[in-house]
Order: C-alpha cells, then structure tokens, then sequence
C-alpha cells in the first residue's frame, strides 16, 4: 500500500535524502508561503464581517489555516521536492565480497549434514548470489583473518587461519581500495572476532565512503555447550627462570559448576620444527567453572626456564559434548632473556631487612644486588660490585653510572642525603630510563625522612603524611597488647608480588599466619590509579 | 640462759655481714639471679648474651650462674655505648639475654657466648641454635683457652653443626674491613694480664681468629679463641689494662656485629 501511494518502498525514504530541485532559492519559498498566509489572514479578517455568526471566531481561523496549507502544498510542489537515494551503477560498481577464512570457519555446526561454516558459504555464494551479483556489477573475492587479501576463486579459502580481525580488515580494504569504486561490501563470517569488535575508526572509514556492509552470519550466535578462552595475559619479555603468571580469562556455556583442568605448555620446540612433538606442560590446575555467560578469571603460575623465544600454549581441557575444542586454546609468545637485571640498593643505616634482602637474593643467578650500606655518619659500605672502583665514591652522581642499573630501591635514606644533583637523577632514571623505583620505610624514610619536601614525590604512588611520627618500632610483638600485620588487599590476592606460595586460597591462608611486624611505617593515601596490595592492620 | 643467747646470734650476724659485704661488692645480684631482657625497649639492634647449661667446671646452672655471665653486665653494656657512638645502628635498648629454649632466640640474629669450653645441649636446644645459625643468625664465642678447651668448646659445637668445617680468619677477609679495617690483630688478654703480664691463659699461646661459614660462604660462628675479649671491654676505663687491647676488641665486636647486619 506504501509503495502504490508513494511509487517507492519504505526503505528508500528512510535512506533517501530530501531536497529541492526547483531553480529559485529556498528562502523564497518560505517568503511567499509566510504571503499568502499573511494575505488570506486579511482576506478573512477584511470579510469577517459579513460573515455568519457561527463562521466568527475559531472557525475562522481553521478555515484561514487550511487555505494557508493549500497555498503552502501548491508552492511546495512549485519547487519540485524530491528524494536522493544512492545506488549502485551497474556495471560501474564494485562489490567487495569477503569470506572469513579463520579455524572456527571450519566448525561443523549441527543440522547441516557434516556441512562446515566455510562451505554453507561458498555454496550459498555459488548457488546463485554470486552470478546475480555479476549480472549487475563487477565483483572481487577476498578471504578475511587477520587481514583482507584477494583471491582468484572459491577453491583459494583454506579457513585455517588462527584469528579473526574484521574491523581491521574493513579498514584495510577500504584503505586499499581507495581508487576503486567500491559500491558495497558483503561480509560472510561467523563473527568470532579476536580483536574484541568492530572499532570507531573502521566504521568512521567505510562511512566516509559511504560503503555500505551487508553481512551473512553462519553458525550459532551462541553454543549450548561450550568453553571459550578470551584471553589470556602473560608479561611478553621475562629473565630466565623466573616465575611467571599467566592472567586467563574465558566463559563457559552449559558446564556451570564443572571442574575444568587449565594448562600452560611450552609449544616451542613443537613450533620450531625441530623433530620433537612433545610440549612442555608449565603448568596445570583444576578450576570449578562460573555460571553461563559470566567472564571468569584464573591465575596459573609457572617457571619459565631457560633463556629463549619462546612460544606458549594456554588451554582449556575439551569437556564431554563440547560444541566447539576450536576456541579452547591461545598462544603467546614470550621472550625470555639471559641478561643479569642489577639493582642498586641505598640503604642509611644498617639494619636486619638489609641483610636477609640480600640473602634472599643470594642464589637468584638472574639478579644481582649492588648495595650501599650507610654504617656510619661519615662510612659506607658497598656490596656486590664487579669493581672495586664502582661505587667508590657513595650514590652516583652522574647520569651514565646511575643508569648501568634496571632498578632502584632506597631503604631507611632521609632525602637530605642525596645532593640536588642526585635527587634529580633519580627522577631521571625513572622517568627517562624507565628504571623500577622501590622505596623502604624505615625511621629515616617517607615522611620521617623529609621525603615530602622534595620534587620526588611525584613519583610516589601514595601522598605522604604531612607529619613525621609515621614510623613505629615495637618491642615484643607477640606479647605487646596490639599486634600490627599486613593483610592482602583485593589487588594483592591477584598479584604475582604477593605470591607466597602458588594456589591464591593457599595464599591467602599463608599471609593470615605471617608474624606480626616488628617495624612498620603508614605510606600515605593512595593516588589515583595506584594499586594496592596490602593492608597494614592492627588487632 | 642469759649468756647463750648473744653467743648464738653473734656467728649468724657475722654470716649476714659477711654475705651482705660480697653482694655489695658483685652490684647486688650480680647479675646472676636476675638478668635483664631487653625487649621492653624497642630496638632494631639487641645485645643478646647467651644462656646455656654449663657441664664442665664452671659452676652453677643457667639460671644461677655459671660461665655465661662472666664478664656480664659491664662488658655488654661497654660494647653498646660504643655501637651507638661509632655506628648508626640503632641499638637504644639495655642488655638482653637470650635463652636456647625459647623461639625467642630467632628475634636475635646476633648472639654472644662466653666460657664455651663448659657448654652443653640438650638435643632440642641444639637443634634450634642450628636452625637460628642456618636461617641467618650469627654467634660470636669468646674466652676460652687451650687445647683442651677447644676441644670441649667442639664437644658442643659438633652437636649443634656435626659437618662444621672450622677455618682460619685471614686478616684480608672481609669481616675485618666491613667497618674498620683491621690489617693488624693480636692476642687480647684477660684482666690477669695486669698482675702477671702474660697475654696467655693454659696453653693458649697462639691467638685462634676463626669461623663457621654457611654453604653461601657467610660466616655464622666467629670464633675467638686464646684470648678474652670479655674483659677488654669491661676494663676498657681501667688505666691499668692497656688501651691497645681495649681498642682492638671495640673494634672488632663492631666489625663482627656490621658483618652480621650486612652479611
């Protein structure tokens, strides 16, 4: 009924722009309608008098409203309104036909007669899409994953490809084919995307040119039963035989409260070809699986070994009748490296943290500890350098010995000991070399050690408190009437730093039964974005 | 009836007289019924003497006496008011006691013992200083002379580290320039040293500077053996014991307890 009153569909009026064709200025038209209603306003007003009674009043004026609404419609249609609507000329005209060529295009989803995700597709285009296509319009053929590339035929698609980007590949093509009449682009895919969605920047570039994207989805929109891992987080460069933490997020369907065996393998003497199939298995733990739906996140914790490239498989176990294995595994490469990190560690005063750090450091062939032990007013003494002339004459002073090291701690140091040069040198190596900065409370740190009064600050993560008095000493902790611990903050239960021992309920249990603190110093508030991972508390 | 009675009293208040005239010459108590802990203060440094069962000569059990205490408290307390002049180890607590039957003991990884040729230990006692040596602790032993002291003092020590591989200190080593360097050591007399003008005590002519390290080569027991760095500290402020001995024993316990706290 639309289309026979208004000639055209629906649709072309919701996409169609509106403009006039008629040759005089818009402003005209809207001059002579506000004319004519103004004229037949005197008009009625000039005969209201020998009007009838009943005509007078509101009457009037609906008369004078509809005679200004057909005088507005007949200079309306003077101006010759019509609607724009793109299409495609034929023969003129591309169509960018792209076919997902990733693994989980070769899912076989049921009901479909062992009929792959990939094949539904090259049948439906060969059945007649892509003939009825080529009646009107040139067409290309691209295969998508990662990126678009063009294909001569069908015959070209091997979906074996490990991940999906479809907006980059938009954006790709688009890019690509900026001198090409590209009309529109039809999309075959599954939509199992690994780069999380379609960007602003893809859409904002087909826009742009006013492609539009007609997309065929195949397969389930979602699986009844399945586990699918989304991510999984592990730091890209490491030191050999560190400890390592692998972040796993995934989601699961129809197993909520199923125990699920989670593993990170050493894939890389498999990867590389050398001749030997077997990976090594890093780690392994059972997890009981959230609700359907709900993003669950795991912890796994393994030593990395030796120093190399190296290429890391993290899966989830297949469960009985699971739709789809395809999406249970990633990988993430690490690079691990066999340069020895050295740490200069400033210490004011001598003291048992000092020692039983450097102890604990003793047998770590990865990490070696330079320090400066501040033993008297006027002597220091320096342990752990190469030379003996390193660190001859106390902190560093100048840029290129300071930045021999990767890190930094400061212990029990007042900030007056350090000269402006090497206060500002500090500020340096974390903000130019990009160095790791640890700070130690101690009675002659933070705030008892006029740390606030210094442009340092900046670089903490708390804001110190403005008075002294910060740090305490206890007695006998064990028998004093108030006992001082740490406790693990939500951040620090998730924390690879705060990982006594390997399970996180373990770990937790640990740090409750940890003695309680001798010394103990209040870091200040938090600024913004910084992490906490522990509490001190009192009981 | 009458001329008994001031006959009977007299001997016992000579007894009380003569009891009362000692205890005022050894300070009191002398330090051997009641000693201090000093936990009641806050420090980050304890002087920690250690109390231990006596077998040979010696006299007295633990809590009583015996060779643990000699020298105590006037040599410790001398050693802490030089620590907190010459270094900046906070130390602000009195003397301190540490007992082997008491976890108590881990809070003090650094320890003093005297008179080791008459120590023993029961098989928990021993097996709790070997944890307190192994987990980081450090012992300095001292006054004992002679061959068959040293054996004695082994007799213990075999029982808390059977493997104990005992060396001798260089003067290059480490722990003898960690604060002060001490390119020159030589045999520290006891108090007798100024009636008899002789450095030795039994056969211990030869000053023994040695050591116990751990696999990581730290050294947990030092060993001072033929001379007596006791009394060099408690007669420090005597003019008649020589200063030279004096200052070489402050030098070297502030060494010692600087290696402990950097080692």
């Amino acid at each position: 009924m639309f289309e026979f009153l208004f000639k055209y569909p629906r649709s072309v009026y919701s996409r169609g722009q509106f403009s006039l064709l008629g040759a005089w200025p818009k402003w005209m038209l809207v001059a002579l309608i506000l004319a004519a209603a103004a004229g037949l306003a005197w008009l009625i007003r000039s005969r209201l008098a020998e009007a009838a009674p009943v005509i007078r009043g509101w009457r009037a004026w609906i008369i004078w409203g509809l005679q200004t609404l057909l005088a507005a419609l007949v200079l309306f249609l003077l101006w010759q309104p019509a609607i724009t609507v793109a299409e495609l000329k034929p023969q003129q005209n591309i169509i960018a036909v792209l076919v997902d060529d990733s693994k989980s295009m070769a899912i076989l989803d049921d009901g479909n007669a062992g009929s792959t995700r990939q094949a539904q597709a090259v049948n439906a285009l060969q059945n007649g899409v892509l003939d009825n296509l080529n009646r009107s319009f040139q067409t290309r053929l691209y295969r998508v994953d990662d990126v678009p590339a063009r294909i001569d035929s069908l015959k070209d698609l091997q979906p074996n490809k490990p991940s999906t980007r479809i907006g980059d590949s938009l954006r790709q093509l688009s890019e690509e084919t900026s001198d090409l009449p590209i009309g529109a682009v039809v999309l075959l895919s599954d939509g199992d995307d690994n780069a999380g969605g379609i960007g602003a920047d893809a859409i904002s570039v087909l826009r742009a040119r006013h492609i539009p994207v007609h997309t065929v989805g195949f397969g389930r929109e979602r699986s009844a039963h399945d586990v699918e891992l989304d991510d999984a987080v592990i730091a890209p460069r490491a030191l050999a035989d560190s400890r390592l933490a692998a972040k796993i997020t995934f989601h699961q369907r129809g197993y909520a409260g199923a125990k699920i065996n989670l593993t990170v393998r050493d894939v890389s003497s498999a990867a590389a070809g050398s001749g030997s199939a077997q990976s090594k298995m890093l780690a392994s733990r059972p997890v009981t699986l959230a609700a359907d739906g709900n993003l669950q996140t795991e912890t796994l914790m393994f030593d990395i070994g030796g120093a190399s490239a190296k290429t890391l498989q993290i899966a989830a176990a297949p469960l009985s009748g699971e739709e789809n294995t395809a999406n249970n595994t990633l990988t993430r490469v690490v690079n691990v490296g066999s340069e020895k990190r050295r740490i200069l560690y400033m210490e004011g005063e001598p003291r048992w943290e000092y020692k039983f750090i450097r102890q604990a450091e003793e047998d770590d062939r990865m990490v070696q500890i330079v320090s400066i032990d501040r033993t008297s007013e006027n002597k220091i003494y320096v342990q752990g350098v190469d030379d003996p002339k390193e660190l001859a004459g106390g902190f560093p002073s100048r840029a290129e010995d300071l930045f021999a090291y990767q890190g930094l701690i400061i212990g029990s140091v007042e900030a007056g000991y350090f000269t402006p040069v090497q206060q500002d040198l500090i500020r340096q190596f974390v903000d130019r070399r990009g160095g790791g900065l640890l700070l130690l409370g101690g009675q002659f740190a933070l705030a008892d050690g006029g740390w606030n009064a210094t442009n340092l600050i900046d670089l903490f993560p708390t804001t110190l408190p403005l008075q002294a008095g910060t740090f305490h000493r206890e007695a006998d902790p064990r028998n004093g009437t108030t006992h001082t611990t740490a406790e693990l903050a939500p951040a620090g239960v998730d924390s690879i730093i705060t990982r006594l021992v390997d399970d996180p309920a373990a770990n937790a249990a640990k740090w409750k039964k940890l003695p309680y603190l001798m010394v103990y110093e209040d870091p200040g508030t938090p600024k913004p974005g910084a992490a906490v991972l522990a509490n001190m508390i009192t009981l | 009836m009458k001329l008994v009675r001031p006959i009977s009293v007299t001997p016992l208040l000579l007894i009380s007289l003569c009891v009362g005239l000692f205890a005022l010459q050894r300070g009191g108590y002398g330090g051997y019924s009641r000693y201090y802990t000093g936990q009641n203060v806050p420090s980050e440094f304890y002087w920690s003497r250690l109390q231990y069962n006596t077998l040979y000569g010696g006299g007295g059990f633990r809590s009583y006496g015996g060779g643990w205490a000699q020298d105590y408290p006037k040599a410790d307390n001398d050693c802490l008011i030089a620590l907190r002049r010459l270094t900046r180890i906070n130390s602000p607590s009195p003397l301190n006691v540490a007992d082997l039957d008491s976890d108590h003991l881990f809070d003090y990884p650094w320890i003093y013992a005297i008179n080791v040729e008459s120590w023993t230990f029961t098989d928990e006692e021993a097996k709790r200083l070997h944890d307190y040596l192994l987990k980081g602790g450090f012992l300095v032993v001292d006054h004992f002379h002679g061959t068959q002291d040293w054996t004695r003092f082994m007799a213990g020590m075999r029982q808390v580290l059977p493997d104990a591989q005992v060396e001798d200190l260089a003067d290059s080593d480490e722990i003898y320039h960690v604060l002060y360097d001490i390119n020159e050591k030589f045999q520290i007399p006891g108090e007798q040293y100024v009636s008899s003008g002789i450095t030795y005590e039994k056969d211990g002519y030869v000053p023994k500077w040695r050591a116990i390290r751990d696999r990581h080569g730290r050294i947990m027991v030092a060993i001072c053996h033929n001379m007596h760095l006791g009394d060099a500290w408690e007669h420090a402020d005597e003019p008649e014991y020589p200063e030279k001995f004096s200052g070489l024993a402050f030098r070297i316990v502030l060494n010692y307890i600087t290696y402990s706290m950097t080692h």
